[in-house]
């Protein structure tokens, strides 16, 4: 009857779970920053055009914080402290075990969660070294070569607090399922999990930012602008046919902040302000500061001069470059159409369009058929 | 230039239900196949949970804590194991301190599973393929029919979808396979392995 009763509480459980889909496994981390020490080391030059593995762990870092508001992971690169468990550093490094212990033939990656009480208070992740790594999209190549980036993006998933849904009876496309596949990317389900734990980004700034914060001009979920600049990549390359071209400020980074610059330019803050407060939110770990006023009321939204957007493109470029120390990676789209089109993305989404309507109007001027008008 | 972007829209479409249609599936951990994971075992057996404890342990990056599980052999399908066995875990709760590994299989007293095992190395989980390598034992309370489920408690209908490319359709516990059944085979591959040497 015992064992009866614990099917049924289990298959319950794994139904309710289907619904829930994302795991959330405990005691997540306070409002703030978390910085990650990546001890990964150098690389040989990695196949997405990393020049070491910190880009690579870097680009999974920055894709997380995308979509995360009171929490943001800080990236510190080609970190040169040493690993150790229960030393108040996040190290993330590869390894021959794990605190002693092999990973075993099967296992790539692991993350040690030490709580105490009801506190997270460490995430460390290692790497087997046995493996043989490279960092590239597309489909997996198991048993030949894994791609670091994925897997760190799994791992970080960990250290933020999310589990496994596959553990837990759930049958969902996840980059949080534990076994090995072809996803290389965050899905719907990994972003509601872990905006379960953190909240959405721009859903509380007005709190997080005081003052005259208030930002009467809402900007989409960054996920679509996200959405957005990868159509772009692939309209660039495939269509327009472009090669591609370094960069280092990386897609993440490029929408997060090109994004970040307009909404503090679109609520009152001069570009040098604007351009400010962006050095500060990079260097404070993405704590978003106080806008600079309320806008003027108009019915179509104003956006500042492209040329001075594309100024702040390039300062943010040398920012990534010398003060992040990050290295290069491959875009088709250079410095200026990622932020001409990034602009025009969000003036029309600012203005009444949807992603789908911005879209085709963008597509109409790629096609060199003029500047369709906004949607209200 | 219309045709060429509404192509690269329409290549865009399809990935995208591409990506939404793939396997869930994700990383960190190879599944190994049902030979793969017989081979890889130094003993596999039937085993109920009659203990589990945990304990710091020092090592040379620092302290950890370690689970060990005491289970009772109730059959050995490969290797030679006495009444008794014990299997040590990295992680565990030692007083206000929890040290997590997601994935890492949790026993409770009274579990009955069938493992897969090696030990060599002092693996961090010695269940081959981290926790693939554990299987439940479900008993129907109706028709005490005893079958057998993954580590997930997802009813497993035949060895040959253990680490597939493509996940297995889900199935009830009542078209999931034996327990003898899946013993059966287990000493099948074994025998069929051990041939082959």
């Amino acid at each position: 009857m015992r064992r009866a009763i614990l099917l049924s509480i289990v298959l319950l459980a794994a139904a309710a779970g289907a619904s829930q889909s994302f795991w959330a496994n405990g005691p997540s981390w306070p409002s703030g920053t978390v910085p990650i020490q990546i001890e990964l080391g150098s690389a040989p030059a990695l196949s997405d055009g990393c020049a070491d593995w910190s880009c690579s762990a870097s680009g999974a870092i920055d894709r997380w914080n995308l979509f995360m508001s009171r929490v943001q992971l800080r990236a510190v690169a080609n970190s040169l402290h040493a690993r150790g468990e229960l030393n108040g550093r996040n190290d993330m490094f590869f390894a021959d075990d794990m605190y002693g212990k092999a990973f075993g033939h099967d296992t790539l990656a692991l993350t040690t969660w030490w709580y105490r009480g009801d506190a997270l208070v460490e995430a460390d992740t290692g790497f087997n070294r046995a493996k043989r790594w490279d960092s590239y999209r597309g489909n997996a190549k198991p048993g030949l070569v894994y791609d670091l980036r994925r897997v760190a993006l799994h791992e970080l998933g960990h250290v933020l607090g999310l589990g496994h849904p596959e553990d837990h009876g759930q049958d969902v496309t996840a980059m949080m399922n534990g076994t090995m596949g072809d996803l290389d990317t965050l899905t719907a389900d990994d972003i509601t999990g872990i905006q379960s734990l953190y909240g959405v980004p721009g859903g509380d700034l007005d709190e997080s930012s005081g003052g005259s914060s208030g930002s009467a001009i809402d900007f989409p979920p960054r996920n679509e602008t996200y959405d957005f600049r990868n159509w772009l990549e692939t309209t660039y390359a495939r269509t327009l046919g472009r090669s591609a071209g370094l960069s280092y400020s990386d897609v993440e980074g490029s929408v997060v902040w090109v994004q970040e610059y307009l909404r503090y330019r679109l609520n009152a803050c001069t570009h040098e302000q604007a351009v400010a407060r962006v050095r500060s939110q990079i260097a404070g770990g993405g704590v978003a500061a106080a806008v600079c006023g309320t806008p003027a009321s108009a019915s179509v939204i104003a956006f500042p001069p492209r040329d001075q957007t594309y100024g702040f493109r390039l300062q943010l470029e040398d920012f990534y470059r010398v003060d992040l120390g990050r290295a290069a990676v491959k875009t088709s789209v250079d410095a200026e159409g990622d932020v001409v089109w990034i602009q025009e993305y969000l003036r029309y989404r600012l203005n009444g369009c949807t992603h789908a309507q911005s879209i085709a109007r963008i597509t109409e001027q790629i096609e060199g058929k003029g500047v369709p008008p906004v949607c209200r | 230039m219309k045709s060429r972007t509404g192509a690269a829209l329409a290549l865009t479409a399809v990935m995208a239900v591409a990506a939404m249609a793939e396997a869930p599936r994700a990383a960190s951990v190879i599944a190994p196949t049902f030979d793969a994971m017989v081979a890889r075992s130094r003993t596999v057996f039937v085993g109920r949970t009659v203990d589990v404890r945990s304990r710091w342990v020092s090592t040379s990056s620092g302290p950890a804590i370690v689970t060990v599980v005491t289970l009772s052999v109730v059959r050995t399908l490969k290797g030679d194991l006495g009444a008794q066995t014990q299997l040590e875990f990295l992680g565990g709760t030692v007083g206000e301190y929890r040290m997590e590994i997601p994935g890492m299989p949790k026993f409770r007293v009274g579990d009955e599973d069938v493992l897969f095992v090696d030990e060599r190395g002092q693996p961090v989980s010695p269940v081959v393929g981290f926790m693939h390598g554990r299987f439940r034992v479900l008993e129907d309370a109706d028709t005490r029919r005893r079958s057998v489920a993954r580590y997930n408690f997802e009813p497993l209908a035949d060895v040959k979808d253990i680490g597939a490319a493509a996940p297995a359709p889900r199935v009830s516990s009542a078209r999931a396979l034996s327990l003898a059944a899946f013993e059966d085979e287990i000493v099948r591959a074994v025998r069929r392995q051990r041939q082959a040497q």
